[in-house]
Formats: structure tokens, sequence, C-alpha cells
């Protein structure tokens, strides 16, 4: 696998776009080294203000789509700090740490790829799903929301060839229920080859860990993605680390992002 | 005055290139900046508090934000000495900054100990003795907290090692000059003033605390008062060599440590929000000293004037 040094860069925010009630893309321009980036890393973004100290670290976001040196990040109004980032008037400039993290990891030999994201998990793998797209491989991507004001826009995965599934708690977009709830009936009755089925997730934990359940037995290659609080993103820190099931310590932002779902969960 | 300024500190028998650190438990065990900071312009790497034996550390969440710095209650997670040994100091040794190896016990034995084997470690150039992490059950605060402890860790390190010794104090004391006084006595080479300050935060909507562990240490601006507090009072008392730390995160923070009283600083926290701040506040450091006429670094040390 080739990794990609992060650095540490200046980058300047192009466009604030409102999807959702709460839900927006910031696209920043960046340059080939961040936006080089592979699916399933992250950046650290900020400080908001160079100068005020209130928030004072910054945040870790998945890349949403990456491309030549433009790079952007879906940003939902969680707290003080994203309601603050959310109100900077495009063009501005923000400092980016990034790549970060290790990416999926899907096998060549994947010949059934199917990608669960749960809210903002969506970006990760909106990511994903647009590069294996564009290699002409067959993706089926469930997005599960708890209405579809909570969902970002998805029709340019679909131009790309994307088969997209939507799950809505309250039913109002696509069918009732949760990602997994409706990946359990896509799977029902279907007989995927061990060998060539790549499924990854990015949500909830509790969300996760029902994909985890449901997988288990099936002897798939299962990755799932996890967030966590983190001050530095570059392994010094350990504010990031998380037991696995096995017991031993992983850091989010250096062992992870991403990990084989029997390794987080039992 | 022309030409470049003496950026040469000494802290006892540890002569640095320039005054800047990066402190432990901010900066892993410096490779894991390798790609990001320019490793070689630093003073010195103070590396994770390290253990004999490996520790897990806490539960998460381990860090939580807070106005103009964090809490953490990291635990002291780190791989153990042998791991350190093997794994970490290989690469470290062969880097242009001092080597600063923060210790960590639950005993004195342990402090005396881990001293010993690094004593013997080519490419360790100093200890950086912690007695003043909050986030531990036993060792810890418990002996940086008393004088008479925290002498006693500091007189089994100096008689186990030949190598410099520095001693991190905390700041949750009532008289941290007491504690300064009964260490320096013990013939260390220099203190590190602040560890972190005990700290709390609640999440009102779960009604839960912010961290796992409950209490936490707090680092970043906010407790840069109380750590130049701390430097003044100490400098103003005793004649051992000071190291200031809390919440620097620019050129101007370092200045003001070093007009309390420190010869040298370590940056923390702002590493967090700017990988570089330790070697970018150089150049600052630097063209302040120009601009007021001094030719080395160490004519800013206690240079405040307090009177009219």
């Amino acid at each position: 696998m080739v990794v990609t040094s992060p650095v540490h860069i200046e980058a300047e925010l192009l466009a604030r776009r409102r999807h959702a009630d709460h839900l927006f893309e910031l696209e920043f321009r960046v340059n080939r080294a961040v936006a080089g980036a592979r699916p399933g890393q992250f950046v650290m973004l900020g400080p908001i203000g160079e100068l005020a100290l209130d928030p004072f670290l910054c945040r870790p976001f998945s890349i949403y789509r990456a491309d030549g040196e433009k790079l952007s990040l879906l940003v939902a109004v969680v707290g003080r700090g994203t309601r603050l980032l959310l109100e900077i008037e495009p063009p501005a400039r923000l400092g980016m740490l990034g790549p970060l993290g290790n990416g999926f990891r899907v096998p060549a030999a994947a010949r059934e790829i199917v990608l669960v994201a749960g809210g903002l998990g969506v970006a990760p793998l909106a990511f994903l799903a647009e590069r294996l797209a564009r290699q002409g491989r067959s993706v089926l991507l469930v997005v599960g929301v708890r209405s579809a004001a909570g969902l970002p826009p998805l029709r340019w995965l679909v131009e790309r060839g994307v088969q997209v599934e939507v799950a809505s708690e309250d039913g109002s977009r696509g069918r009732r229920g949760t990602a997994i709830d409706v990946l359990g009936r896509l799977l029902a009755g279907r007989q995927l080859p061990a060998d060539s089925t790549y499924l990854a997730g990015c949500g909830p934990r509790a969300m996760l860990q029902a994909l985890h359940r449901l997988t288990k037995q099936r002897g798939w290659q299962v990755e799932v993605s996890l967030e966590n609080r983190m001050a530095c993103g570059t392994g010094a820190c350990l504010g990031c680390t998380l037991q696995l099931a096995g017991g031993e310590n992983a850091r989010v932002c250096r062992e992870g992002p991403v990990f084989a779902a029997g390794e987080v969960f039992l | 005055m022309s030409g470049q300024p003496d950026m040469r500190v000494r802290l006892g028998r540890l002569e640095l290139d320039n005054p800047v650190m990066v402190a432990s438990g901010t900066f892993g065990f410096g490779r894991e900046y390798e790609q990001l900071v320019a490793i070689e312009r630093l003073g010195a790497i103070v590396t994770k508090g390290l253990s004999l034996q490996p520790r897990p550390g806490n539960p998460a969440p381990r860090i939580a934000e807070t106005p103009a710095g964090l809490l953490n209650s990291i635990g002291l997670e780190n791989p153990g000495l042998q791991v350190f040994l093997d794994d970490k100091l290989p690469w470290l040794r062969r880097q242009r900054p001092a080597v600063v190896v923060n210790i960590f016990g639950t005993t004195v034995d342990e402090y005396a100990r881990l001293a010993a084997r690094l004593d013997a470690a080519e490419g360790v150039d100093a200890l950086e003795v912690n007695i003043s992490c909050p986030n531990v059950e036993r060792g810890g605060l418990t002996f940086g907290a008393d004088a008479g402890a925290a002498a006693e860790v500091a007189a089994a390190v100096r008689s186990a090692t030949g190598k410099p010794v520095l001693v991190k104090l905390t700041p949750n004391v009532t008289d941290i000059v007491a504690i300064a006084r009964r260490v320096a006595a013990c013939g260390v080479d220099g203190l590190v003033l602040i560890n972190t300050l005990r700290g709390m935060a609640i999440d009102i909507h779960s009604g839960r605390p912010r961290l796992g562990n409950v209490i936490g240490g707090l680092s970043g601006p906010a407790i840069r008062p109380v750590a130049v507090r701390a430097v003044y009072e100490v400098a103003q008392a005793l004649d051992v060599p000071l190291v200031g730390c809390g919440g620097i995160c620019g050129w101007q923070d370092a200045v003001e440590f070093m007009l309390a009283g420190a010869r040298a600083v370590q940056i923390g926290s702002a590493t967090f929000r700017r990988p570089g701040t330790a070697v970018e506040i150089l150049p600052g450091i630097e063209k302040f000293l120009r601009q007021t006429g001094r030719s080395s670094v160490g004519e800013l040390c206690g240079a405040l004037e307090t009177g009219d």
C-alpha cells in the first residue's frame, strides 16, 4: 500500500454548500499531497481562527471528495466548534493536516462490494464508492438517515454507476428502517461468496456492531471506520486510543480509522 | 546589535542548542512528527512518559476540549522500557536534538530502576522525572505533592544515574517553592514547571463527566498565567535552572517565561493546533533578542523588572 506522508498546509475554503438543514459541504483548494488521500483517510481541520484560542483544538473530518487539488468535507452542526466553522465565509484560509490514517483496503479480488453508511458516516463511503465505480467495479451503497432532511446529495454517485439504496427511519425517503434493516433485507437469501465479498461500514458504533453481528458468520471481509475524540491526529497524544476486541490498544488516528470488524467487535 | 544571537542554553550539565523543547506526552517518541516538523531544529525532544512495564492507560474518552485548552486523562499509556530501548531509542538517538526521557514509577524503587537502566542507554541525554501526573492512582501526584516524597524520588534517581536529571513539578500544591527547594537540594540539574492542573468538565446533556476517568489534567493557554507565576516564585527563591511549560503558543509566550526566570521552555498542547509550533517560535525569539540588544538568550532569564 502506498502511504502518503501527511503535510500541514493552509487550505483555502472555496465554497460552503448547504445540503440539508444542518448538513454542509465545505470545499477546499489544497494541494496534490492532501488531495491524493485514499478513501477512508481523514484530515485535521483548524484551528478555527488562527488567533482564537476557543475552540482550541483541530477537528478530524473524513474526506468526502478529493480530486486534483480540491477536497471536500461533510460537516454537520453538532456543537460549538462546528457551528463556528460553518459561520466562516469563503474565501478563507484554514489549517489542514493530512492525509491521516490508513484508509479502506478493498481486496483486488472483491466482486461484491457493499458499503453501509449511517448518518455522516456516508462521507468516507461516498468517496470510496466513487473511486471504486471509477475503476468500473460494481458497488452497492446503503445510506441510512433518520429522515430525508439528513441526506447529502447522492445523484453524483448514481451518475457514476454506484447503486444507492436509501434507508430512512421515518420512511420519508427510500425504504423505511435503519441502514442495517435494509442491508439485512437486501442480503437475505443471497449467497455471496466468502472470498470475493467485501463490506465496509461507517456510522454510529451501535450500527457498526450490528453490521458485525449480521455478517460475522458469513466469512466475508468486513471493515469498519471508527471515530473518536483526538487532539493530534498523528499518533502522539494517545487521546484516541481504543481497546480492541482482543484487549490490545489501538490508536484510531494511526492504526485506524479503518479496522477489520472482527478486530473491534467480538 | 547585529549577527545571530547565541541560542545555546545550559541546564546544569545538560547543554542544548536552543531553549525550545517539546513537552512530554505531546510529541510521542518523536517519530510521530518526523514528516511534519523540522525535528533537527528542536533543542530537545522529551519523550512520552515511560514506565518499567507497559501501561494500557485510562478508559475513553481521554480528551475533552475546554476554553483555551484541553483536559486529558491518558493515564500514561506507554509501551514500557524494553520496547522503548529496542524500537524507539535507535531512531531518537540519530536525531540532532537532545533526547530527554520522561520517567514514571509507582514506587521510589521503580524510578530508581528505570533511571539505572536508562543510565546505561546510549543516546539518552537526560531524564525528566515525572512526579506530577494527575491521571494515575499510584505514583505521580502522590510523590509530587509532598515535599518529602518528591525529594526521596529525586534523590533515588540522582544516585541511580550519572546523566542530567530534570524533575517536573505539579502546580496542584499550596507551596510549589517548598517542594522545589527540597528537590533542588538533591542536586538535580533543573526543574520543569509545570505539569497539568487537575480539572474536570461535565456534559450537561448526558449528565456525565466528559472524561472517562472523570478528573484529568488541564493544559493549554488557560494555564499559562499559573505556570508563569510558578516559574517566577521558584526563580525568586532558588538558584536552580528552570524550564517553563504551560500554554506556550507563540514566541512571545516563551519570552514571558524566560523573563520570569526560565532558561528554557517546553511546547506542549500548541503542537496539536500547529505541529511546527516549537520550531516556528525560534525565529521570533531570535528577532526579539536582536531588537532588545541582547546577544544571547540567556540574558532574558529572570530579566523581569518589578521595581519602579
